[in-house]
């Protein structure tokens, strides 16, 4: 079976959907447990595409179709990781900040960190402190993450910072940040645990922030 | 030299009297405060007018338009099916939350829908609003027509996500629809060239090198690109290019494309200029026009440390073919303008 999960991991990262669905029911089918199909097969690919992605040799459309084939095989892997009870290796609560409507790097960020196993907890764009911190609250979320691409919808993210501070949320969550305008040294200066300046590095930064690095 | 000479010496990569200094628009500074006329005054100021009239899709394709408190539904309605965009308002931004083709199917729906050119009217309206800015400010700079690539036909119609989806699974449609929405542009660039538009601002890049990566850009950019370019240089006029984001490994395809000059080039960790290596690349060839980052350093660092910047960008990227400039994000305030005064000032004070 050990080809069989290094070929679902290849088809993951080529994107290639049917086949990994039909090599996820394969191994499903052979007794593999759910929990070394996810890890051996889907999350090992989706990581081989983050690398990639980092590296400048595969950009969104690639990571794009390879998470569109993960979540074809969790269809059918899902429900057998909630029987066995495997749990994700943390939960992650994500949205684009209030007044924001930009999508798309949150979503590649959504898209990445549950292909390594995190559960997505995610609140669409617009979202409030309020928002984050019921849902945080709600799911039990180690991270928050926030997103701004306008440099007038970035000056929300100290705000909702400020909002877990006096929830008394923190340090238990941990708050990352990202988006275009946003920087390393201004997500420093707000008191951001993290940040990330693409998808690939917010899973590096997610794991890192669980201890799971 | 006038401003406007500056400019145009340094665009044709000649060097000018001393290095132009040119803040790209009015950012965030009111065009009829006291400032706006200093930034005139003393600097090289480039500014941007005209749009491109909705040339992709033309005057004939019927639609209707509803606004419901913050959403604006626009209908089109196509032979084939209706398409549908939502634009979404919040207290900061707008932006559309719903994009009218969602896959291949609707692109070709609206690739095969008839189309007329944009009507004498709209055009008038765009040229209109280019020479009211030209004539306004004389000598003093330059002004830019502002004009979207192909490329920005398959990004305004889908959404980021579709867009990218599309590249990977319908290769042939995007390039298709890229191809459609060149020839459409070029109709409507040789109207404008025609009525006397002698300067472009072409933008675009980006869709491509951030999002799709090379083989993308040779396809989607540099070949339609190079056409556009081509005709724009038929008329004598100058073909400016904006491209945010990491540049490097495609500063040859953007030669190739023929342009006269290029921005922002950002710096890390913005975008990854290694400003000698461009220069190398360019030089002779296209003007480098940047990179101050407006946001982080010419609105938070003091004068001092952006005269230090500014001073070694002129060192490794001029004299020849170099506009010292920002990055294009359009939000500069007044710190970030008076730090622009102020190096117009030192290359002033070195001639």
């Amino acid at each position: 079976m050990q080809e069989e999960l290094k070929a679902l991991a290849q088809a993951i990262l080529e994107g290639k959907r049917n086949e990994a669905v039909e090599l996820t029911q394969k191994l499903v089918d052979a007794g593999v447990t759910p929990k070394q199909i996810l890890d051996e097969g889907l999350i090992a690919g989706m990581s081989i595409a983050g690398e990639k992605f980092k590296n400048g040799e595969y950009f969104v459309p690639e990571i794009l179709v390879a998470a569109r084939a993960m979540k074809a095989s969790m269809e059918i892997l899902r429900p057998l990781l909630v029987a066995t009870d495997v749990q994700p290796i943390g939960t992650i609560v994500i949205g684009t900040v209030r007044g924001d409507l930009h999508d798309i790097g949150k979503n590649l960020v959504a898209m990445m960190v549950e292909g390594a196993g995190f559960k997505v907890v995610d609140l669409g764009v617009d979202v409030t402190a309020d928002k984050f911190i019921a849902a945080a609250k709600e799911h039990n979320a180690q991270i928050v993450g926030m997103s701004a691409l306008l440099t007038t919808t970035m000056t929300y993210i100290p705000e909702v910072i400020k909002a877990f501070d006096a929830e008394g949320l923190r340090p238990k969550v941990k708050l990352i940040v990202g988006g275009a305008p946003v920087t390393q040294e201004w997500a420093n200066q707000i008191g951001a645990d993290a940040y990330a300046p693409d998808a690939a590095t917010a899973v590096d930064r997610c794991k890192e922030l669980l201890g799971a690095a | 030299m006038t401003s406007r000479e500056r400019v145009l010496c340094a665009f044709h990569r000649g060097t000018p009297d001393r290095v132009p200094v040119s803040p790209q628009h009015f950012g965030r500074i009111p065009p009829d405060s006291d400032l706006a006329a200093q930034l005139v005054r003393e600097t090289d100021i480039m500014l941007y007018a005209g749009w491109a009239c909705d040339c992709f899709v033309g005057s004939a394709l019927p639609r209707d338009v509803e606004t419901t408190g913050n959403m604006t539904r626009t209908v089109y309605h196509t032979p084939y099916g209706d398409l549908t965009r939502v634009v979404t308002r919040t207290p900061v931004t707008s932006a559309c939350t719903e994009f009218p083709c969602k896959n291949a199917d609707d692109v070709l729906k609206l690739l095969a829908t008839p189309y007329e050119p944009p009507t004498e009217q709209t055009v008038q309206e765009a040229l209109r609003h280019f020479f009211q800015r030209k004539d306004w400010l004389g000598d003093e700079g330059v002004v830019l027509f502002e004009l979207p690539n192909a490329l920005c036909f398959p990004a305004e119609w889908l959404s980021p996500q579709d867009f990218c989806l599309l590249w990977a699974d319908a290769p042939d449609v995007m390039e298709e629809m890229v191809r459609v929405g060149n020839e459409r542009l070029l109709a409507f660039v040789e109207r404008v060239l025609k009525a006397g538009v002698d300067m472009f601002r072409i933008v675009g890049g980006e869709y491509a090198s951030t999002q799709l990566g090379p083989v993308a850009y040779d396809r989607l950019v540099r070949r339609p690109d190079r056409e556009l370019v081509a005709l724009m240089h038929d008329y004598g006029a100058i073909a400016y290019f904006h491209n945010h984001g990491p540049i490097m490994r495609y500063l040859e395809a953007i030669v190739d494309i023929g342009v006269d000059a290029l921005d922002p080039l950002e710096a890390p960790p913005w975008g990854d200029c290694d400003m000698p290596k461009a220069k190398s690349i360019l030089k002779g060839r296209v003007c480098i026009v940047g990179n101050i980052d407006d946001m982080e350093v010419m609105n938070q660092r003091s004068t001092e440390e952006v005269l230090a910047i500014g001073k070694k960008l002129i060192e490794e990227a001029g004299p020849d073919g170099f506009v010292l400039s920002g990055t294009a994000s359009g939000t500069y305030g007044e710190h970030a303008a008076r730090n622009f005064i102020a190096l117009a000032r030192y290359v002033r004070s070195q001639m």
